[in-house]
């Protein structure tokens, strides 16, 4: 009897967990920021990819799409479509702006016979905050090395950059009836900020 | 099935949702990023404002040991500062002043403290370029949400003297589903919310606020006169005790960069 009651309460402790709505604790964020990192070294992944000349361009198209995929989805705001874009800082002082997607197909046609897209080990997650929509944002900052040679392999252009991403993170019951839930990260407008030119350049 | 199994089965139950977590990259056409370590201003630089804040109340808590690491959250070109063949201005005395009070006051900046920010707008007024000052503040709401919100816009003299006030009445409605804006990078969810609602309405919920300079602006976006551009400049002010530090971005290859003090503010002595 002792064995049948300790199952039962078992279950119902089970059952109870399952229906539980997830919250926003300090293990939760994180998570989160675990994930952001992770999100982080894919677009890391892809952006190298697309930029890489020996690859078909088949693969690198397959390698926007997928970097795309990793930022917020369009959305129209008084009648307009938007999407997040890339708003790049020369140290000349210009600056200028463009959806993710253009930003991606222009690094495919960069003039450069080879491109060469390094990263450094210091990617930093910002604290998340509650945003007025009810998600959590945060921002994410990378530095990246980019070098544009000639066939000869002579640098013809090269800067390092640091790039900054704002991140929206939710917390989605997707398998509601299960209980289960799903953490999603998703990439919004980035800051590109030219730090400095390489020598040689 | 045994009972055996049955306790199996039902011990498995709470790990179940541990396979809902999915982080890895969605394909695999290759694996991993080469990277180098990091440079040592990488390490250094203050990227965040939070981060600011940590390394702030880190070194105040260290107490007299922390002297130094406070002096390097200032920003060290700042000709005020005496150097070779310069002499020491008044700026160089009051931050002595704020270190001896910081160290022995130990008073530590909360996280959610008074925060406003002066932004400096590139815009465009009938196709005349010029710079629009902004001051915002950052609030949280009872559910603890940030946002920042326009308290003031400063008078563009070009501009000129209309106010539609029929329009600025529509605009005082505020329409739900606001971007998130909580980020200091360039306040740019700001601005696109400037240009998707093409109004300071929907960010400026403090009707005192809005002022004769805030409604000439607020008609010129409505009539499309106005167009928003980027940030140009950006300053943080956060209060720590009597003392208001202003902060400014600083994107320069040394450990000594990021969001470093660039000014002070005495509150009860505002004349330096």
């Amino acid at each position: 009897m002792l064995k049948y009651t300790s199952l039962l309460f078992l279950t119902m402790l089970c059952i109870g967990r399952l229906h539980a709505q997830p919250e926003m604790d300090r293990k939760r964020l994180a998570e989160f920021e675990k994930l952001t990192q992770q999100r982080v070294n894919d677009l890391q992944l892809y952006i190298s990819l697309i930029a890489d000349k020996s690859l078909s361009t088949e693969q690198r198209e397959q390698a926007v799409e997928l970097a795309v995929s990793l930022f917020e989805k369009d959305y129209m705001v008084n009648g307009k479509r938007r999407s997040p874009y890339v708003q790049i800082s020369r140290r000349n002082g210009t600056i200028s702006s463009v959806p993710v997607r253009i930003y991606f197909k222009n690094l495919m046609h960069v003039k450069f016979d080879k491109v060469e897209i390094t990263y450094y080990d210091a990617a930093v997650v910002s604290e998340f905050e509650k945003g007025t929509d009810g998600n959590y944002h945060a921002t994410a900052t990378y530095y990246q090395q980019f070098k544009g040679m000639d066939q000869k392999g002579n640098l013809v252009y090269g800067s390092r950059d640091r790039k900054d991403i704002r991140v929206t993170a939710q917390s989605a019951a997707v398998y509601a009836e299960a209980g289960k839930e799903d953490l999603k990260i998703f990439f919004g407008d980035i800051t590109v900020r030219d730090t400095v030119p390489i020598p040689g350049f | 099935m045994t009972m055996n199994r049955l306790w199996l089965l039902v011990l498995c139950i709470p790990f179940s949702e541990l396979a809902a977590q999915h982080a890895g990259p969605q394909t695999n056409i290759k694996t991993g990023v080469e990277k180098h370590p990091p440079e040592r201003f990488m390490n250094g630089q203050i990227k965040h404002l939070g981060d600011f804040i940590d390394r702030f109340n880190e070194v105040v808590k260290a107490g007299t040991e922390g002297q130094a690491a406070l002096r390097s959250l200032f920003n060290e070109d700042d000709l005020r500062f005496p150097a070779h063949g310069r002499m020491a201005q008044p700026y160089a005395r009051q931050v002595d002043a704020f270190i001896e009070w910081a160290m022995t006051g130990k008073t530590l900046i909360p996280k959610r403290g008074v925060m406003r920010a002066v932004v400096g707008i590139k815009v465009s007024y009938e196709e005349v370029v010029d710079t629009l000052k902004v001051h915002l503040r950052k609030d949280y709401t009872s559910d603890s949400a940030a946002y920042w919100h326009i308290t003031k816009v400063d008078n563009l003299l070009r501009i000129r003297d209309e106010v539609k006030k029929n329009r600025a009445k529509e605009a005082s409605v505020q329409p739900s589903g606001l971007p998130p804006n909580a980020s200091e990078v360039s306040f740019l969810p700001l601005l696109r919310g400037l240009d998707d609602y093409r109004s300071l309405a929907p960010f400026t919920p403090c009707l005192a606020c809005r002022d004769t300079a805030w409604q000439k602006v607020e008609s010129a976006l409505q009539d499309g006169k106005l167009t928003i551009e980027n940030v140009v400049s950006n300053r943080i002010y956060l209060t720590a005790g009597c003392w208001e530090m202003e902060l400014s971005e600083f994107i320069r290859e040394k450990e000594n960069s990021g969001w470093l003090i660039s000014d002070l503010f005495e509150k009860n002595n505002p004349v330096k």
